[in-house]
């Protein structure tokens, strides 16, 4: 026998072999997706109120070479922060303590049947400006910059509507649903229309909160067929690639590894902000203080994914005009909702971006 | 060889576009009217069931609890609440120290 034919038949039965095991590897890797190891960068718990952890992340540079200004990171509540910092070399959080940034991260943790009274706006007026206040504490630092991806831009930009004499020297948006009024591609306004979904009936039965599983199957029927069939056919066509399917299982465990929400954010959530736009309308009253987005005057970052079904642009896009603020830049990127922080271009698209635009407004580092 | 390849190029081909076509289809129908009122609908009458269902299993629950003179769900769900409300005041008293001593130490650097 030939060395050539020898190849051929090792060839032809390593395919055969990957073939016939192609059908356990792709279950293996959806059941054991749940228990990958995710978030790892190493962090440390500054501050905590009842579910709330405030973390920093240990800066990868000596103190006189970091940006002057940290940067928080404020997250949806209804999904766990941990897609910023998915995995090893595919983490946001990584690559801003590579750029010489301190890092913070506002975890909203997981709310009980305890939390069904808080609201939307507790997260933006009780919460983030306490963490605020600590993030200045431990970094000793007089301002911060903040980066707000979706609800978290909602809540970012609430708080910085409330304190706009306060310590907040930047601010990032990361696909904010800002602007209900454009309801045209949003499949949520839809679904919740006031014509036959009664909130208030919906909230009081629940349990305190929203499930976690109930959120994550919404989600997911925003684009059914590419959630509930798409993504398992990509895992079963890429198989074989060891760093994609790390990469598939990471956002896996993400998606279903979701967080409940309190009965009464889900309530205010859909009758103020979906069917009144009070932010936007100014008749927004948070704590008898009117929320006046005009107030805001520090520079914005305003960035959408062009293919984002959760938030449509229309949402995201009058951000410039609704703000008082002169130094507003808006990015579209050609990612969705999720890809445009932790897709396979990311690190080549958004995240320089983003750590080019804060550098030149947090101070030097050498 | 190259048939097998091509047999299975082929096969993926049409499982692609079957599955685009299913896409298109399935988000035209969850964007339509008729599927948001059915939806809205069967939310409300699952969480309307739920909830009774609930009501029933806790206050079944509150009976045994007391019975067996244990904390009730809804008394612990009380004291929850409070211990929230405790740590939000001493969240705040540790704000006013702060903003105390900086006042002090600033008046000391003004001596």
């Amino acid at each position: 026998m030939t060395d050539a034919a020898g190849e051929r038949i090792f060839s032809a039965a390593g395919r055969a072999w990957r073939a016939t095991t192609r059908p356990y590897r792709t279950w293996r890797a959806v059941s054991t997706s749940l228990s990958l190891p995710v978030g790892l960068t190493p962090r440390e718990q500054v501050w905590g109120l009842n579910k709330i952890k405030l973390y920093r992340y240990v800066p990868r540079r000596d103190p006189d070479q970091l940006h002057a200004i940290p940067l928080l990171l404020v997250f949806a509540a209804i999904n766990r922060p941990f897609l910023l910092d998915l995995r090893p070399g595919y983490s946001f959080v990584e690559f801003m303590l590579d750029e010489g940034f301190d890092v913070y991260l506002l975890d909203w943790g997981e709310p009980g049947p305890e939390d069904r009274e808080m609201k939307f706006d507790d997260y933006g007026a009780e919460y983030l400006p306490r963490a605020v206040r600590h993030v200045l504490a431990d970094s000793g630092s007089e301002e911060l910059s903040i980066l707000g991806y979706c609800h978290g831009g909602l809540v970012s930009l609430l708080y910085a509507a409330l304190v706009p004499d306060g310590p907040l020297r930047n601010l990032i948006l990361l696909t904010p649903p800002i602007d209900m009024s454009q309801r045209e591609d949003s499949l949520l306004s839809a679904w919740f229309d006031k014509r036959w979904f009664d909130v208030n009936r919906f909230a009081d039965g629940l349990d305190g909160v929203l499930s976690s599983s109930a959120i994550e199957n919404g989600a997911k029927l925003l684009k059914a067929v590419a959630n509930y069939v798409g993504a398992y056919v990509n895992l079963w066509n890429r198989i074989d690639d060891r760093e994609s399917v790390g990469n598939w299982q990471a956002m896996h465990r993400w998606i279903h590894d979701g967080v409940p929400l309190p009965a009464d954010v889900f309530r205010q959530w859909v009758q103020d902000y979906l069917w009144s736009n009070a932010l936007v309308s100014g008749r927004h009253v948070v704590k008898g203080t009117v929320v006046d987005l005009k107030r805001i005057t520090v520079p914005i970052l305003n960035v959408l994914a062009r293919y984002d079904h959760i938030v449509p642009n229309a949402q995201s896009l009058p951000v410039p005009d609704l703000v008082g603020s002169t130094d507003v830049q808006t990015e579209i990127l050609p990612a969705g909702h999720i890809g445009i922080m932790a897709g396979s271009r990311a690190r080549e698209s958004l995240w320089p971006k983003v750590a080019a635009w804060l550098a030149a407004r947090s101070g030097p580092a050498s | 060889m190259s048939g097998e390849t091509s047999a299975r190029d082929l096969f993926r081909q049409l499982a692609d576009r079957t599955l685009a076509t299913a896409s298109t289809l399935v988000d035209e129908l969850v964007a339509s009217e008729t599927f948001s009122r059915a939806l809205a609908g069967g939310m409300q009458r699952v969480v309307g069931v739920s909830s009774a269902a609930r009501r029933r299993l806790n206050s079944v629950g509150s009976f045994a609890s007391e019975w067996l003179n244990v904390p009730t769900r809804h008394q612990v769900i009380e004291l929850s609440r409070r211990l929230n409300q405790l740590e939000i005041a001493v969240d705040d008293v540790d704000a006013k120290a702060a903003e105390m001593l900086d006042l002090m130490d600033k008046r000391d650097q003004d001596d």
